[in-house]
């Protein structure tokens, strides 16, 4: 009965219901969708690398060391030594070590240098392996492996011969003019920094920043050198290190070992630690979202009162009417709550369904313009909190129009 | 008895205005068809107010149907009401965006009277008895005319087949085929029903309708110091 009555009197003020209901819409579109995109920003920031047990560097400070070798941006201050990688990677508690170099770019994309075992045991996300969309992993001295992102927007095939820059930025001065580089594989998208990558070996790095002119055209010349031909161009220093352990219990003990180390000084940091510093760090990004969410909140809640209030003026005969056939205060009470009710439902689900369609639109638009892969799917559980918390808010928040009709049925004199 | 007022005084708001009412002992028998006249403004809607219990008096005991009204809850008072008191206003006696049939289901639904019968059939035949097409059943009841409206509204008053009804001026926005139409209809269901009627007006050419007529300044003592 309660439901019919508070179905039916919605209906006949369906003007001013129907604008109320869209605002509603509007605002909870905002708020699930800036939630949704801040959740996700979180979410592919943190599954820019998985698997990585220790990234050991020079010493630089953990975030630096972080930037470059994980979001390659920022500036690699000091190399380590070949050596000092040798001896780590020989250490019985490692399953695996990844070296990788930085410093050169191309097109304003940074160029990694690293074995072609990063393919294999680099992971992203939860444990993912990078996939080739085309192609396969370097096996070529000049062999470059691209990510998706610059491969799309440069638009790179295989086999186009590309030119390193030495340094980074777009507009650096000095090529490796002398060395082309042929692109032998494209990476699946991933929605992580490597998607904005070139990779390349080592020795292929090492060769690109040769001088003599008789050592390249050595090179050149040959093309066809698989990397096991050209041991004399193993590098002597890299940048950074990526640690896969035998046992996550020996990370600690490893990491202390590294921090100490006698003969370099190196420093090693665990990257999900990292990670979150770093996400700390943009806590002013962060706590903007929330504020916009709660803003958004705030308002939809007041004009909904508003709007009910104002109904509720206009309808204080009808709940005399209501009194007087033997509805209690409370009826009326509940009567104003579960009209706010009706209308957030109506509201959400138009916002859920809108969503549904606005989100993979979307989704194509966000991964090129930022690299953050976002999920279409909106129904989360964090979401359903929101939705839930969001009800209740709107149950709160317009107790003072029902209360108003309670007083006004109170003291209703016919 | 139907209705005993006993030593009540009543003024709206604060105690330092003038009484509205002030009542020494009056009462109506059952199954009597009472009417009242008065002028505009002497306190006639108010004395229904408050054998309705929707107000209480300053002093005073108001007993209804045996109960007296002053020692119930408003919870029990609305309870009471439902079950009990028909009532039927000068006009918008019925929610205007539902229908006939649902306006006498709503009040239907908050009274213990109709928990066992099968109240759609009730309904039906209550609304053939006052002559309201049935095409007219399912409409909203604000595109009906104010006498449908009227003659509805006997129907919602009788659905719980209440001892008491409460009739306060509901002809003075009919014409006077109407108006004589609602009387009779009004007054047959009253007697088939054993209901006791208590009917308001300023318009004395009603007074041929009742078995019973009072002047309002005769039971009301206030109204005359006005
Ligand atoms: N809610 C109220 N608050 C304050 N005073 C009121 C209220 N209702 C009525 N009054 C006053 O009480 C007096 C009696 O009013 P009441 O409505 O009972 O008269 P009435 O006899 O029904 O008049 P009418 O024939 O016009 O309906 C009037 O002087 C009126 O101004
Ligand atoms: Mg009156």
């Amino acid at each position: 009965m309660l439901i019919n009555l508070a179905y039916k009197s919605l209906l006949h003020r369906k003007g001013s219901i129907i604008l109320t209901i869209i605002t509603i819409s509007v605002s909870i579109i905002v708020m699930l969708g800036v939630d949704h995109i801040r959740q996700q920003a979180k979410l592919s920031f943190s599954s820019s690398v998985s698997g990585v047990d220790l990234i050991v560097g020079t010493r630089t400070g953990s975030l630096n060391l972080l930037l470059y070798s994980v979001f390659r941006t920022g500036t690699p201050t000091n190399n380590i030594s070949w050596t000092s990688y040798e001896r780590i990677s020989q250490k019985p508690t490692i399953h695996h070590a990844i070296p990788i170099s930085l410093g050169d770019s191309h097109q304003g994309y940074r160029v990694m240098g690293t074995t072609a075992n990063y393919f294999e045991y680099f992971t992203y996300s939860n444990k993912q392996q990078l996939a080739f969309a085309q192609g396969h992993k370097f096996e070529h001295i000049f062999d470059l492996v691209l990510g998706a992102k610059v491969a799309k927007t440069l638009g790179y095939q295989l086999g186009d011969s590309i030119i390193l820059s030495h340094g980074i930025g777009r507009t650096s001065f000095k090529n490796h003019d002398s060395i082309p580089f042929n692109v032998v594989g494209i990476l699946a998208a991933t929605g992580t920094p490597v998607d904005q990558t070139l990779h390349t070996s080592l020795q292929g790095l090492e060769a690109a920043h040769l001088t003599k002119p008789a050592d390249i055209k050595r090179l050149t010349q040959t093309a066809e050198l698989t990397l096991s031909q050209v041991d004399d161009l193993t590098p002597k220093s890299i940048t950074a290190i990526m640690l896969m352990l035998k046992s996550k219990m020996a990370v600690f003990t490893l990491q202390r070992e590294i921090n100490t180390d006698k003969q370099e000084p190196l420093s090693a940091i665990l990257p999900g630690v990292a990670l979150s510093e770093l996400w700390q760090t943009m806590a002013v990004f962060d706590n903007t979202l929330h504020l916009i969410t709660i803003l958004v909140i705030i308002s939809s809640l007041i004009g909904l009162n508003a709007m009910l209030l104002a109904s509720i003026r206009e309808r204080m005969h009808e709940i005399k009417l209501l009194r007087m056939v033997g509805a209690s205060a409370s009826f009326v009470f509940l009567l104003i709550e579960l009209e706010a009710i009706i209308i957030v439902l109506l509201s959400a689900t138009i916002a859920f369904v809108a969503l549904s369609f606005l989100l993979p639109i979307s989704q194509t638009y966000v991964l090129n313009q930022y690299g953050i892969l976002i999920d279409s799917n909106i129904i989360s559980k964090t979401n359903s909190k929101l939705m839930f918390y969001f009800f209740i808010f709107t149950a709160i928040a317009v107790i003072p129009s029902a209360l108003f009709a309670y007083k006004g049925a109170r003291n209703s004199h016919v | 008895m139907t209705i005993q007022l006993k030593n009540i005084e009543f003024s709206y708001s604060n105690s330092l205005q003038k009484n509205v009412l002030s009542v020494d002992d009056w009462s109506v028998a059952s199954g009597k068809k009472l009417f009242i006249y008065g002028p505009s403004g002497c306190g006639k809607s108010t004395l229904l107010n408050l054998v309705c219990g929707i107000i209480r008096p300053s002093l005073g005991s108001v007993t209804i149907l045996g109960e007296a009204l002053n020692k119930m809850s408003s919870r029990e008072l609305d309870r009471f009401r439902s079950n009990n008191i028909g009532y039927i206003f000068q006009q918008f006696n019925l929610i205007n965006y539902l229908s006939a049939i649902e306006n006498i289901t709503l009040a239907s639904q908050f009274s213990l009277a109709n928990k066992t019968i099968n109240i759609d059939h009730k309904i039906t035949s209550l609304l053939e008895t006052l002559k309201v097409n049935s095409e007219d059943w399912s409409r909203p009841v604000n595109t009906l005319s104010i006498g449908q409206q009227q003659r509805i509204a006997i129907a919602r008053a009788f659905i719980n087949n209440p001892k008491l009804l409460i009739a306060d001026e509901p002809t003075s926005s009919l014409d006077e085929p109407s108006r004589d139409n609602f009387m009779s209809l009004l007054t047959t269901l009253c007697e088939a029903n054993k209901t006791t009627l208590l009917f308001v007006s300023h318009d004395t050419r009603l007074k041929h309708h009742f078995n019973l007529v009072q002047k309002f300044t005769d039971i009301n003592n206030a109204a005359g110091k006005h």
